[in-house]
């Protein structure tokens, strides 16, 4: 784990209120694995005064990281202004990411707007390994699907669904999920990332087909590293996980899906 | 700690807290800093004045459903309600860990009634890796306990007196901010037996969503902490300091050195460092340096000489 101040290489606005932030970090771009995340201080100021959540998105062996940051609120407005050769202070990588460690078949990542971010660092870590795997990408307009081409150069099919019919289906990504999971499909292991409620659908639509699926939580964090127990969420059977140490990364059957 | 370049004897930054001997005044606060271990790749532990560990009940307590945490202007709010592994398990799990760690380790310890207070002193005695304990009648969090015992003089002492029936370990009583008069709770407890008070806990506030027009916390309300406290922690803790004999650690809004000499200036004898934790996990380690720092500037030879030194 490392706390540092590194140096922005680039920050660029994908589309409107996202952005492609990448940091010059080896120690992280070296220890970090798909789904973890950094904790990124947006101001020396006061305030905004907590570190906020990102998941690592991407990694170049130039010792690059990428985060992918939509903006919602002050401190991503602060991140997607600043500027290429300006510092910000990370702490990471942090948390449990993907398990792809005896994968049996091929991947499907299913990713909601800026849920896609830590599904291309998975994507290109199975490119490495070879495991074959497709990328459904679902978001409320064209604008809300990213890097669709990035995952396409690392080997995988995409599709996409978006809500306005502006790209691809017309429709939620789950419609495109309920395809792939078609009887025989089980083989595939699901990993997901997108908005909560998309995430109890593809869990429920996973438990009933039997295919495995590991799932990238978000709960309001503190600390990020397990000392605050801010970032609770419910575990099946019940009692909490905590998204910062037993995540962001669950397999869905610990995440009582709806 | 010492600065080869410098020729100035490094400064005496002991203090003394009821009983225990500090090496410096710079301890974390409890539920800040995990259970300490958490926080070793940072620094080196052994350089703190001491460890508060999360506050620990009897048996094991799951917490509050979330939403249990925003940020509020220059500070947060939380309801963590508590969650802790439980007494049998820190001794089990956590304790071991901080064996050797070089600076005493203090249990926070609540509970719902004065004798879960007394059953965790007792538990707690034998134990030699705990220096001390905190004890919590502040936290607003718990419905069916906590600030009961920390709003009334008479409950607090109550609670007070039956653990020191039961402990020779030093005993550090925290108390609440949610109070009309400090002076009074902590005088009562300083009757009670307590050889230190702790302050402040978090402030009871609460946030609410426009958009959705509910609280944003699942608990509806939570406590504040982080800079946005520390005005109220000063006034505290002057005012403590005066009411009572006994030494106040001084709490609240700590995030620099500077902010930690405001306390020892004010009369606290030592000071823990919170929020600030989450913000920087180095955080506890550079008010140290500072305070340092500031004393070779200002020729202090012993930080004792300092504390409480306000001209009012
Ligand atoms: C493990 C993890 C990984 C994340 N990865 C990414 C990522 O790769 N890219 C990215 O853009 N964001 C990611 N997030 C979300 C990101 O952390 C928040 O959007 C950010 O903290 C908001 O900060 P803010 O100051 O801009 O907004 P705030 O002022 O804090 O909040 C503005 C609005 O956004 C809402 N909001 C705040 N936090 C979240 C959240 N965690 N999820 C959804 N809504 C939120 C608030 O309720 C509020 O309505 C991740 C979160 C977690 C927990
Ligand atoms: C997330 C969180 C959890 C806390 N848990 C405890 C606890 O278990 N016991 C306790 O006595 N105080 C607890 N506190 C209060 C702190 O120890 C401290 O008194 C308070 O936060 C004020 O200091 P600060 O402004 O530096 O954070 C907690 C505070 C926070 C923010
Ligand atoms: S965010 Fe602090 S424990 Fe998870």
């Amino acid at each position: 784990m490392f706390e540092k101040r590194v140096k922005i290489k680039k920050n660029e606005e994908l589309g409107p209120g996202y952005f492609r932030m990448e940091l010059d970090c080896p120690e992280i771009a070296a220890a970090g694995a798909p789904g973890q995340f950094v904790m990124v201080r947006v101001t020396e100021a006061l305030s905004p005064l907590l570190r906020r959540p990102f998941s690592i998105s991407d990694v170049d062996a130039g010792g690059s990281i990428a985060l992918l940051i939509r903006v919602v609120g002050e401190g991503t407005r602060i991140l997607s202004e600043k500027k290429a050769g300006e510092s910000v202070d990370v702490l990471g990588p942090l948390g449990k990411g993907f398990d792809i460690g005896g994968l049996s078949g091929p991947a499907l990542l299913v990713g909601g707007g800026i849920g896609a971010a830590p599904l291309i660092f998975l994507a290109r870590r199975l490119a490495e390994k070879g495991v074959p795997g497709r990328v459904l990408l679902g978001g409320r307009t064209a604008a809300d699907i990213l890097c669709a081409p990035v995952f396409e150069s690392l080997g995988m099919e995409a599709e996409t669904a978006t809500e306005d019919g502006s790209l691809g289906r017309k429709g939620l990504v789950t419609e495109l999920l309920a395809q792939a999971l078609t009887p025989g499909a089980s083989a595939f292991t699901v990993f997901s990332c997108g908005p909560e409620g998309m995430l109890k659908a593809v869990a429920g639509m996973c438990r009933r087909s039997g295919a495995a699926c590991q799932l990238s939580l978000e709960a309001a964090m503190a600390c990020g590293m397990g000392a605050c127990l801010g970032c609770a969420t419910p575990r099946s059977g019940g009692g909490y996980l905590h998204v910062c140490t037993d995540g962001p990364v669950v397999s869905a059957s610990l995440w009582p899906a709806g | 700690m010492t600065d080869p370049a410098s020729d100035s004897p490094a400064p005496d930054l002991s203090v003394r807290v009821g009983g225990l001997l500090l090496k410096n005044p710079v301890l974390t606060a409890s539920g800040t800093f995990g259970y300490g271990i958490e926080f070793a790749p940072f620094m080196d532990l052994s350089a703190l004045g001491g460890i508060v560990v999360k506050g620990l009940s009897l048996t094991p307590s799951p917490g509050n459903p979330p939403p249990r945490v925003v940020e509020t202007p220059c500070g947060m709010l939380n309801a963590i309600g508590l969650e802790n592994v439980g007494v049998e398990a820190f001794l089990a799990e956590k304790l071991p860990k901080l064996a050797g760690v070089g600076t005493p380790v203090i249990a926070n310890i609540y509970g719902k009634t004065v004798e879960d207070y007394s059953a965790l002193a007792e538990r707690l005695e034998g134990e030699p890796g705990v220096a001390a304990l905190e004890v919590n009648i502040s936290c607003p969090n718990v419905k069916a306990g906590g600030v009961a015992f920390g709003v009334d003089p008479s409950a607090a002492a109550q609670v007070i007196a039956k653990v020191r029936t039961r402990t020779k370990k030093p005993l550090i009583a925290k108390l609440s901010p949610n109070v009309t008069s400090i002076a009074l709770i902590a005088r009562a407890v300083e009757g009670a037996g307590a050889d230190a008070v702790s302050l402040i806990n978090t402030i009871t506030g609460m946030a609410v969503d426009l958009a959705t027009r509910r609280p944003v916390l699942a608990n509806v309300t939570g406590g504040l902490s982080g800079p946005a406290i520390k005005p109220v922690g000063l006034r505290m803790v002057w005012e403590a300091a005066r009411a009572v004999k006994i030494p106040v650690i001084g709490i609240g809004g700590i995030v620099t050195a500077r902010d930690a000499l405001e306390y020892l200036l004010v009369g606290a004898a030592a000071v823990q460092v919170g929020t600030a934790n989450f913000v920087d996990p180095a955080a506890a380690f550079k008010v140290l340096t500072g305070i340092e720092g500031f004393c070779r500037e200002n020729n202090i030879r012993a930080i004792r000489d300092f504390i409480g030194s306000l001209e009012v």
